[in-house]
């Protein structure tokens, strides 16, 4: 509980402080950031061109409930359902069911900040009692592989989280800052 | 043609230990690895490639009430299925078990429902193969070789444990060199490293214990061979192994005797899988333990957000341990005792692995334990089966009980000493020879022989 709240808060996110955080990546990472940020503002609509747009919208829901935080953009969703989208032929029954229920989970939440600077999110018990319904389900274990290897094994995503990543090709962390911080 | 006297089943920690120790005894061994050998060159720095690469990712069953067998019932057991085996998928930490942890049932008495049992083992008697193995392993904080220095982890870890009142808190004891010794470089702090380390710092079977065997001459290493059943002959004692080769072919390989390290879930499968007229329930199991008792080195995670950056991932995966935690005393309400040790799993572990409320990794050992008295155990206190003399465990799944350290040291440390064992068994005739001899069938894998057939029974991660 106190991870979700505390990276929430973090990311409350203003534009600056997200072109901050990326920046904080050297070189390519404001370039890369910022268009980032721009392929956002296309909206919920055309996240999945192989779903309907409701079904679409659910999905991205589901997937930031799940494991995104509002730091990354749409875009960055976008590209986990495109690498999604070939079980879903499969698995059809999930795509009336599952993700309708994250839908009517989404209509019940909090609505007091508006969906261009930070995405609706469950509520935590609303959250887990959906969890629980639908663990343990083909598609639940897809999303979760799907979002794990998509996003969170992402250099992508990394750098908009300021996550450095393999650094062997440069000579590992040794002389890069291993042991820098002074704040303690 | 090889005179073949000793077959190891996967070259990990364990096989890889004793299949080289046994060579330089100059004993031919032949080591039989399930799946590939992947050098460093091979590696990726990167934790979830090369994590799917290294692991064994066949879907397992999960049953019960626990929450992995709700959401993740057909989870791999992601032991590591290649050459190197644990060794190359792991921290690098090595400590002792402590005195006390050999006498659980002494020291803890008779918990309800945990089978408890002293080890056959004390702790001076492991000793002197302690040593032996953190020489071999280049273990930080002996042998004169200095700790690791201290990473942003490590830093935090150490801050915390001074303002808790801890004393015994250190960058571990780790095999990982901390300067170049024995023709590897040390430690760059590259990360990323858990499952593979680029530099060859961290310790591995993969690129000591193994060429140095082959080196000898007396050890051959064959990837890519599944092994299917230990064989016997018509008074009991094991003859060789069946397996199957890349191509799917049965191929036997004859041996004097058979060491099984294929971790606490495909060494008793193994033995199961080997039941024949004379062994009805698998080999080595007439006491009917060979699958039970099974243990895990279970940790519980805890991720914390700081309020200024860390920079985690800069260097080794696990940077530093408290050992105030392990000692002995019920008198805190519960039996056993935990290192406390960072981990620093990235990103993509963090989302597999962070719920808000459950478990993290852990580590699986013992499932055919040592016991002494051989009605209530499958191997004795040198891992051989008390039923059939010339087969041995010789990984984690001899363990009689667990620890709060981590299990490898011990892994080696007992290897180290089968070797010793089985070659004076070699060489005072215990072992009878059996005409070592390779044999080839030309029958194609099918059906239960493939390799991927057969699922364990057994649950999650490790």
């Amino acid at each position: 509980m106190k991870v979700e709240t505390s990276i929430d808060d973090a990311s409350g996110v203003n534009r600056r402080e997200f072109i901050k955080r990326s920046g904080a990546v050297a070189g390519a990472g404001m370039v890369s950031g910022g268009a980032l940020l721009a392929a956002s503002s296309d909206g919920w609509a055309q996240l999945l061109t192989s779903f309907d747009a409701a079904t679409g919208k659910a999905l991205l829901q589901m997937c930031r409930d799940l494991y995104l935080r509002d730091r990354v953009p749409d875009a960055m969703c976008r590209r986990w359902s495109t690498w999604s989208t070939p079980g879903r032929r499969r698995m059809p029954r999930w795509r009336s069911r599952w993700p309708k229920a994250w839908r009517a989970s989404t209509q019940q939440r909090d609505g007091s900040r508006s969906r261009t600077t930070r995405p609706p999110r469950a509520r935590p018990t609303a959250l887990r009692a959906l969890r629980t319904a639908y663990s343990g389900t083909p598609f639940f274990a897809k999303v979760c592989g799907d979002m794990i290897a998509g996003l969170y094994n992402n250099p992508d995503v990394w750098e908009i989280l300021g996550y450095e990543g393999a650094s062997a090709h440069l000579g590992g962390y040794i002389n890069r800052g291993f042991n820098d911080i002074d704040w303690l | 043609m090889v005179g073949v006297v000793g077959v190891v089943v996967v070259g990990g920690a364990g096989g890889g230990t004793l299949a080289n120790e046994l060579a330089q005894k100059g004993i031919n061994v032949v080591v039989l690895e399930a799946d590939n050998r992947w050098e460093i060159a091979a590696f990726e720095n990167d934790e979830w490639a090369n994590f799917i690469r290294i692991s064994w990712i066949d879907p397992r069953t999960a049953s019960g009430s626990w929450q992995v067998a709700k959401d993740l019932s057909g989870l791999p057991a992601w032991i590591v299925k290649a050459v190197g085996g644990l060794t190359v998928h792991w921290a690098g930490a090595s400590l002792r078990i402590q005195a006390h942890e050999f006498q659980v049932r002494t020291n803890y008495g008779d918990v309800a429902g945990a089978n408890l049992l002293d080890w056959p083992i004390t702790r001076a008697e492991l000793d002197p193969y302690y040593a032996l193995a953190e020489n071999k392993m280049g273990t930080t904080g002996t042998n004169g070789i200095p700790r690791l220095p201290g990473n942003n982890n490590y830093k935090e870890l150490a801050a915390g444990a001074a303002k808790m009142g801890y004393t015994k808190f250190n960058t571990g004891n780790m095999s990982i060199n901390s300067q170049p010794r024995d023709g590897r470089g040390s430690c760059q702090q590259i990360g990323f490293c858990f499952q593979g380390c680029k530099s060859g710092a961290k310790w591995s079977t993969l690129y000591t214990e193994i060429p140095k065997g082959e080196a000898t001459g007396h050890l051959e290493v064959r990837p890519n061979a599944m092994v299917l059943r230990v064989l016997h002959d018509a008074k009991g004692k094991v003859t060789g192994v069946e397996y199957a080769d890349k191509s799917g072919k049965i191929q036997m390989q004859k041996a004097r005797a058979v060491a099984v390290a294929g971790n606490s879930i495909e060494s008793p499968r193994l033995l199961l899988n080997s039941a024949s007229n004379m062994f009805k329930d698998g080999l080595a199991n007439w006491s009917g333990q060979v699958g039970r008792n099974y243990m895990r080195h279970v940790t519980a995670s805890v991720y914390a957000v700081f309020n200024r950056e860390v920079h985690m991932y800069r260097g080794t995966t696990m940077a530093g341990i408290v050992s105030d935690e392990s000692r002995l005393d019920p008198s805190r309400g519960f039996v056993g005792g935990y290192e406390l040790e960072t981990l620093s799993l990235g990103l993509p572990f963090m989302a597999a692995f962070l719920e808000l409320d459950s478990w993290g990794r852990d580590f699986t050992f013992a499932l055919d334990r040592l016991r002494a008295n051989a009605r209530d155990g499958v191997v004795n206190k040198f891992g051989q089966t008390h039923d059939i003399k010339n087969l041995f465990v010789s990984d984690g799944s001899q363990f009689t009980t667990g620890a709060a350290e981590n299990p490898l040291l011990t892994i080696v440390a007992l290897a180290i000493r089968q070797a010793e064992y089985i070659a004076k068994q070699m060489a005072s005739r215990e072992i009878q020879a059996v005409l070592a001899q390779r044999l080839v069938t030309k029958a194609r894998a099918t059906g239960p022989f493939s390799r991927h057939a057969g699922r364990a029974c057994v649950d999650r991660t490790r």
